[in-house]
């Protein structure tokens, strides 16, 4: 995070810009210290790209580190700008995290400081359950539901966790994991069917 | 060749051409827009290419008071259901027209949730391909469709759609 990326980056910005976005990683270190503070080792990765930060955490320690972020005067992450469920399948990981098969990733932003930060908390195939965040940030009702539809990462403690995108009964698994074949299990070609067997019925009357 | 002269102040035809000839000029469509071809539609209908000329202008964003269907975009599965409601909404007799290639086939949307093709549910009786078609693709189709109502017979409705059910 030194200056000449900084000002690499946004070369194109005005001095104010610049200004502002270094106080945008400031803010960052400041909430990688209130995290590491809290939580300790139990950080399993702290990934930098151009200077943004992305802690990276298991789900037991989630709701902890949200409440943190939120509550802690000095940050202020109201927004939960957005919640991403990301399939690692493909990914290697550390032996020491374990059988990761899922993440999800929380986008949060600081209105107060205008400040950005992301936490990531990694899961296993076997258990993909991680605690709900809507109690914390209202706004991860709906985010949630999505990733439980097409993912299938359940979350723990959400007051309605069902289909959000899907309709209610579509018969394939979770259509955003990667072993689930693109072109379905033949759902689009059924898609139809009851419609059109309710009118041959209705007819036939 | 002088048999005007003979016929007086009528003349005799078949019924189904009268009205025939009233229902292709006054085609009252139904858009179904779910993607970027309704954006053509709405250039189609706008003064430029003037559907107007056709007798075609008069949408009607209620099923009930259309009897020609554009379905412009992709369907996927969630919507079918809705789809096909609206189209047994319109009264008969009724058209439709599958505009655009993912309408027609699915096109690129070759994925678990959209529907290959809106044929599989409704009786098309024109296909526009294009990604998107262009508004003179749409008139082309909108005279197409014309020539299919002026050869329709007026007790043939019903069958058709019964036909379409029973395959």
């Amino acid at each position: 995070m030194s200056d000449i990326s900084v000002s690499k980056k946004f070369n194109r910005l005005s001095e104010t810009g610049v200004e502002q976005r270094k106080a945008d990683l400031n803010i960052q270190e400041l909430a990688l210290d209130a995290l590491q503070q809290l939580l300790g080792d139990k950080i399993k990765d702290v990934a930098r790209m151009r200077g943004d930060i992305t802690v990276t955490i298991g789900p037991d320690e989630l709701l902890a580190a949200a409440e943190a972020l939120r509550s802690n005067s000095a940050l202020e992450f109201v927004h939960l700008s957005s919640i991403t469920g990301v399939d690692y399948s493909r990914f290697d990981f550390p032996e020491s995290w374990g059988d990761i098969r899922f993440g999800v990733v929380y986008n949060l932003f600081s209105y107060e400081k205008s400040a950005n930060f992301a936490l990531r908390v990694v899961v296993s195939e076997e258990e993909p359950v991680v605690p709900s965040l809507f109690h914390i940030w209202h706004g991860a009702d709906w985010q949630e539901r999505e990733v439980y539809d097409l993912l299938g990462v359940s979350f723990e403690g959400h007051p309605d966790l069902r289909r959000l995108f899907l309709y209610d009964d579509f018969e394939g698994e979770y259509p955003l994991r990667k072993d689930y074949p693109l072109k379905g299990k033949g759902e689009r070609d059924k898609s139809w069917l009851p419609m059109q067997k309710q009118a041959r019925v209705e007819e036939s009357k | 060749m002088g048999v005007e002269a003979h016929l007086g102040n009528f003349l005799t035809s078949r019924l189904s051409v009268a009205v025939n000839w009233a229902r292709k000029n006054s085609l009252w469509p139904m858009p179904f827009g779910t993607a970027c071809c309704g954006i053509e539609f709405s250039a189609y209908l706008s003064n430029r290419y003037d559907a107007a000329r056709f007798g075609a202008e008069a949408l009607r964003f209620t099923p009930r008071q259309s009897d020609l269907m554009f379905v412009s975009g992709r369907v996927p599965n969630k919507l079918v259901p809705i789809l096909v409601k609206t189209y047994e909404m319109m009264p008969e007799p009724k058209w439709v027209i599958s505009q655009g290639t993912c309408a027609c086939s699915g096109g690129m949307f070759d994925t678990y949730s959209v529907a290959q093709g809106v044929d599989q549910f409704l009786p098309v009786d024109v296909y526009i391909p294009g990604c998107p078609p262009r508004p003179e693709d749409l008139i082309k189709a909108l005279q197409m469709i014309q020539d299919v109502v002026i050869k329709e017979r007026l007790d043939e409705e019903r069958d058709r759609e019964a036909k379409f059910r029973n395959v």
